[in-house]
């Protein structure tokens, strides 16, 4: 008989949960994307849409904090009406499900390339949406350890072959500086802030913080180890490469890894090794977003038990992967719908919360009941 | 369905043996027949009738099973004093029968245990545990001599646990012994020893052990909640009970840790676990367990640190060879050879052109062999089970080389899983990770490293969600936010002095086990 | 129960994925390694590359052989076209995994539209490591793959070996994909490494000159040495000065190379500082001049400067005048440390980098004189 899991996250997991989410859905194109246009000024870029993420990352931890125990539709239903509430939250669904959906897609193709070539796609998408079922059915608990149990595996290997690439950096590649106009580097900060996309999903796993207080602490803290994370990256990147070349490279943080050779490194072609590594930070990119789906789809139902819901997801989310016929489609379906849609749900959904939320706040303590 | 119900489901109903409780006669003779008749065809049961007093009035007789109580003690404390020196009563017939209760019970009696009980099935259980039942005319109750005196073995080395430095002594069969070689170790009123008795049949003893104010008070709820539910005919060994108050019967992992070392068991108490010792078993349980815990060894404690240190890390990294070398032999030379030096993979791939099988058929073959091996050396006696082990495997390999059915990589790498799996300390885990192997295998033959990556994040997530007892399975490695100084014992064991905080499963008051920071040198210069 | 048979489900599905095919597995002695790849024009208008790929011999690994390296000529438009098409003519399938060097042959390298294809082949395969070797041929590819080298062992080896070596010298530039897609990818110019079979080994020495992909030429070894000093990349080198009709070969360590950018009213000039320090290799025995002197050194120091900065123009004039592309970088530099002006004179650069005034500065000191004076 298995003893009940609890239900509960500390602020540790919840802050490692945010890392990896985020760390996964924008790592593969971030130095393309920072680099586009201003070349490496992007160090600009980058830190200007980390504060702005952090920015909005406390908005969602102050909501946290502000409903302690609620849930994502709950909180909707306290501010707005339970109709709008309803739509949201699909909305959020199905927006949840198409991020997944192409998160997957283009981690098939990775795989496809580098590691089996003739597998069918199919195969390669459905096993991972096994497992990450898997761990969706088990709840909150087990994501939370796996986040934290993950996030040093992960860190720590890819910062040590970020070092070895290292030795390749010519760092005036990062020159010149202070080119792009202060306009130029503005313009681009809504791509870079695509890069930070995902920390909105654990406004879902709020509820189950046990230590809600901590809430703005876990989300400044996880940012701002993104943003690390990031930069890191990013200056790697751009030494090895340069602006001209990483232009025309679809993912230079893998191609990175191409050009290390350490002498008296058996490994020849340590890209392989790298893809290990790839897929546990996607599988835990995909995970908490699965697990959201679950929960929020739970909610809609009004079920009691709701782990079985993680199964029927799959195959939706399978379909949905394989619609776009090529990896150029996959692309340009998501740039504008996730332009739109991720600054949606990320930063107008919380921001309404947030004033409502006040105004409901000081309704409530006048007429003294709590909605 | 019904297959299913069969093979897993659960049992509507069972046979119940009614507890039947009949009460003990005043008539010394309609107890001797109620014995007679529930113990009939019992000829190891030995009835012994005696007339005490003066003038032998009184009637007494003792009964008990030949070969486990002793006689010794019946002999001289209780027959010789009862014949011969309850004769000092007075030779009144009616003060005879008063006093003798009283003399019998509070004075004559040399014996140390000694108890009154009403019930005819209590006095057979406890007879057939070895102790031996008085019983006095006229009386209602019977007595129940402390005599138990079978044979047992002495403490000897535990097989299973060697060390080469610590203490030698190892848990016997007789869960008493078993609670006194603790009790020596934790000189503290507050360990306390709880008993009871499972399995209908059996009514095995089962002594549930733990430190008051250190274990962890929701674990102890559980083991004793799990234990009222054993509802079972007989128990044999600790391993019954360890299966069936497991959190999950599924899985491969051991939630139970079990160890025939008193120490083990001693410093599994003040980390505040909970120790269960069950009688006819040396192996004794021990709870909350962690995957941690089952890969540390008693000594790496008492050797200096940094040794343990290098020890432990050697330990994860055979734990990882162990489970994934042949797997990702397959992967690689089947899938992704460009991770192979070039040198080497010509190498192979000429030493691989006679082979007729694909790589993993290879693998399945040569491991499969080396498991039979395994399971035969265990089973031979003494130094033929050794000689066999390393023989075998030399001598097979070789030939198999020469046969051209393997590659002679991958004979090396079968061995080193081998070595690496003798270098879990905890048998349990050595098990199941023979079986998760074999899984790697087959998956890696799949899907090369891409099926390992995911089998491995399959059993990540399923350990993730596994709980002993109410702590988290892979603890401290998944929670070490909170409690990172748990982390001080994991795959580094930081010096002594620097353990100053206990365990955090632990009850939480008490939090610092060393008081004082030793103090930096001892060797320094005194003023002399 | 929900809960078990979802569980069971799981399980299901999940090892049912081990009973499915093996797509990808393929045994490692059914591969041929590839080491080297030779590309070569084809007089044919549909197949207009052919290609060999060198691999070497499983059975002279075992010592059963005397071959060491076989060799497969395919012809095609691509090279994985005739990856694919070797197929039907060999038991083993070619893997790049391991691949080394490229060799371009001459015709091939002639023809933009061959060579960016090839190229951009390279760049696109995710197994190719970005430290390939890369080199024109001066000749065909299949002449340099059919020489057995008197060094030995087998020439994939020996070509490899000799890019990995420092010791070359300076005589011709050692790059790696990545440089030269740096290169490339900027200002579709490059320089790549020149390979002269000969017949019984091979020279790798001097240079081939692209612009806009274009190949323009050849610079030989002392040319090259020249720009690589211009590049900052000059290892050790020797040169040898006159003094006294005596010739002394010197070694030339410690190179370091700096631009600084002049300007002056409307109009600006490079200057290149290099630094050096020399080594005394060889005198004449038993020379009565006193070789600790001070003086003597700065002689000979003086000397060498004068030849180092003659040999640095004579590059510099060769970039300049007769094939008029910066190779040396000067683009980059203006680019990286002076943007403003690069944001002027990028457009016409290339016109003016042939008028460009550079400066050479040469200071080299002789700090060391052997073991004997």
């Amino acid at each position: 008989m298995m003893y009940k899991n609890n239900d509960m996250i500390s602020p540790g997991q919840f802050a490692h949960i945010l890392i990896l989410t985020v760390v996964g859905t924008g790592i593969l194109t971030l130095p393309r994307e920072l680099a586009d246009g201003v070349g490496p000024d992007g160090i600009f870029v980058l830190l200007l849409s980390a504060l702005f993420t952090l920015v909005a990352a406390n908005i969602i931890g102050y909501i946290i904090k502000r409903f302690p125990g609620k849930g994502y539709f709950e909180i909707l239903t306290i501010c707005f009406t339970k109709p709008i509430a309803y739509i949201i939250t699909l909305l959020f669904v199905v927006y949840a499900l198409l991020i997944n959906a192409f998160i997957i897609r283009v981690f098939g193709e990775v795989i496809k390339m580098f590691l089996l070539i003739k597998t069918p796609i199919e195969l390669i998408i459905f096993s991972i949406l096994i497992i990450t079922a898997f761990l969706a059915r088990g709840g909150i608990e087990p994501l939370g350890r796996m986040a934290e149990l993950l996030f040093p595996m992960i860190v720590i290997p890819a910062l040590l072959l970020f070092l070895l690439a290292a030795a390749d950096v010519n760092l005036t590649n990062l020159l010149p500086v202070f080119q792009a106009s202060p306009l130029e580097i503005i313009r681009a900060v809504p791509a870079g802030f695509l890069s930070f996309a995902g920390f909105e999903f654990v406004l879902i796993f709020g509820k189950y913080l046990n230590k809600p207080e901590k809430a703005t602490k876990a989300m400044s803290i996880g940012i701002g180890v993104v943003s690390l994370i990031y930069l890191i990256i990013y200056i790697v990147t751009l030494g090895v490469f340069g602006r001209y070349q990483m232009n025309h490279l679809i993912w230079p943080t893998l191609t990175v890894f191409k050009v290390i050779s350490f002498p008296g490194l058996f490994i020849d072609n340590i890209e392989s090794l790298v893809m290990v590594i790839w897929i546990f930070i996607v599988f835990m990119s995909i995970a908490p977003m699965h697990l959201s789906k679950t929960i929020l789809l739970g909610d809609l139902l009004k079920l009691r038990e709701r782990d079985f819901l993680a199964l029927p997801i799959v195959p939706i989310l399978y379909l949905i992967a394989l619609i776009p016929d090529s990896l150029a489609e996959t692309y340009e379906y998501m740039g504008p719908f996730s332009n739109y849609a991720i600054t949606f749900f990320s930063i107008v959904i919380p921001v309404i919360i947030l004033i409502l939320s006040v105004f409901r706040k000081n309704k409530g303590r006048e007429s003294g009941s709590n909605a | 369905m019904s297959l299913w119900q069969d093979l897993f489901g659960r049992e509507k109903s069972g046979e119940e043996v009614a507890a039947k409780e009949t009460e003990l006669s005043n008539n010394i003779d309609e107890n001797l027949e109620m014995f007679k008749e529930v113990l009939v065809d019992c000829e190891d049961v030995v009835y012994r009738e005696a007339f005490v007093g003066v003038k032998g009035a009184y009637k007494v007789a003792i009964v008990y099973v030949d070969g486990m109580a002793n006689k010794d003690l019946l002999n001289k404390d209780v027959l010789s004093n009862l014949m011969i020196n309850a004769r000092l009563v007075d030779p009144d017939p009616d003060s005879i029968k008063a006093k003798i209760q009283e003399l019998i019970f509070d004075q004559n009696l040399a014996v140390t245990e000694v108890r009154e009980v009403e019930t005819l099935e209590e006095c057979v259980t406890n007879m057939l545990s070895g102790e031996t039942i008085l019983l006095l005319d006229d009386h209602e109750k019977g007595l129940i001599i402390g005599s138990r005196g079978f044979i047992m073995r002495g403490t000897s080395e535990p097989v299973t646990e060697a060390v080469i430095r610590g203490p030698r002594d190892g848990f016997v069969e007789t869960a008493r012994m078993n609670t006194a070689l603790i009790r020596r170790r934790i000189r503290d009123p507050r360990l306390k020893v709880k008993v009871r008795q499972i399995g209908k049949r059996s009514k095995t003893d089962v002594a549930i052990m733990y430190i008051e104010d250190l274990v962890n008070r929701p674990a102890l709820e559980q083991v004793e909640e799990r234990l009222n539910t054993i509802d079972i005919d007989a128990i044999i060994d600790s391993g019954y009970i360890e299966q069936m108050i497991e959190d999950n019967w599924q899985t491969p992992f051991p939630q139970i840790q079990n160890t025939e070392r008193p120490d083990s068991a001693a410093s599994a108490l003040y980390e505040g676990r909970v120790v269960i010792v069950v009688d006819n078993s040396p192996f004794v349980l021990m709870v909350p367990t962690t995957l941690n815990s089952l890969l540390q060894a008693a000594e790496d404690y008492y050797e200096r640190w940094t040794i343990a240190t290098a020890v432990r890390i050697l330990r994860y990294i055979a734990v990882v060879i162990s489970l994934l070398a042949p797997a990702m032999y397959v992967a690689l030379t089947s899938y992704h050879p460009q991770m192979i030096p070039i040198d080497l993979a010509i190498f192979l791939g000429a030493k691989r052109a006679g082979v007729p099988f694909p790589a993993i058929v290879e693998a399945l073959i040569m491991e499969v062999t080396i498991e039979i091996l395994r399971e035969a050396g265990v089973r031979l006696p003494g130094p033929i089970g050794a000689t066999i082990g390393i023989v075998g495997g030399l001598v097979i390999g070789q030939a198999a080389v020469e046969a051209g059915i393997v590659a002679p990589l991958m004979v090396i790498t079968v061995a080193i899983t081998a070595i690496s799996s003798f270098a879990i300390p905890n048998y349990n885990l050595a098990i199941s990770f023979r079986l998760l192997r074999f899984g790697f295998i087959f998956i890696a033959g799949a899907l090369g490293l891409y099926g390992i990556v995911l089998l491995m994040l399959f059993i990540l997530v399923h350990l993730c969600g596994l709980k002993s007892f109410g702590i988290p399975y892979l603890s401290p490695f998944v929670n070490y936010i909170d409690n990172y100084t748990d982390l001080k014992d994991t795959f580094v064991l930081l010096p002594r002095t620097s353990m100053r905080r206990r365990n955090t499963i632990a009850f939480r008051k008490n939090v610092n086990r060393l008081k004082d920071h030793r103090p930096e040198k001892f060797n320094k210069e005194d003023n002399v | 129960m929900h809960r078990k048979k979802t569980y069971i489900l799981f399980l299901m599905i999940f090892f049912s994925m081990f009973l499915m095919g093996c797509w990808d597995k393929i045994e490692i002695e059914d591969r041929a390694y590839a080491i080297t790849i030779g590309v070569d024009l084809n007089q044919d208008e549909d197949n207009q590359l052919s290609i060999t790929f060198a691999f070497p011999n499983p059975s002279a690994v075992l010592g059963e052989s005397d071959e060491p390296v076989m060799k497969i000529t395919g012809a095609g438009d691509s090279i994985y076209e005739v990856m694919r098409s070797i197929g039907t003519r060999s038991n083993r399938q070619i893997y790049l995994g391991h691949f080394r060097t490229v060799l371009i042959g001459e015709e091939v390298a002639k023809r933009p539209e061959l060579f960016r294809g090839v190229l951009d082949a390279l760049e696109k395969d995710p197994h190719v490591s970005r430290k390939v070797n890369i080199g024109i041929v001066e000749g065909t590819a299949k002449e340099v793959l059919d020489i057995k080298p008197s060094l030995g062992p087998d020439i994939t080896q020996f070509i490899r070996q000799i890019f990995e070596h420092d010791k070359l010298i300076n005589r011709a530039p050692l790059q790696t994909l990545n440089e030269i897609f740096e290169f490339m990818h900027r200002s579709e110019d490059g320089l790549i490494t020149r390979i002269i079979p000969g017949a019984t080994d091979v020279k790798v020495a001097g240079a081939a000159v692209f612009k806009d992909f274009e190949f323009l030429g050849y610079i030989g070894e002392e040319v090259n040495r020249g720009l690589m000093f211009l590049q900052d990349e000059a290892d050790i080198g020797i040169f040898t000065v006159e003094h006294n009709d005596q010739k002394i070969p010197i070694e030339v360590t410690d190179t370091k190379t700096k631009y600084k950018l002049a300007q002056t009213d409307n109009d600006f000039k490079i200057i290149v500082e290099i630094s050096m320090e020399g080594d005394i290799r060889q005198l004449y025995f038993d020379l009565k001049n006193d070789v600790l002197e001070t003086g003597f050194l700065h002689e000979l120091g003086s000397l060498l400067e004068s030849r180092i900065k003659a040999n640095v123009n004579h590059s510099l004039g060769v970039l300049q005048n007769e094939y008029g592309v910066d190779l040396v970088g000067f683009d980059e530099y203006i680019e990286k440390f002076h943007p403003k002006i690069w944001g002027e004179i990028k457009d016409e650069y290339d016109e003016i980098f042939p008028q460009m005034d550079v400066v050479i500065e040469v200071d080299a000191e002789i700090r060391r004189i052997g073991l004997s004076k």
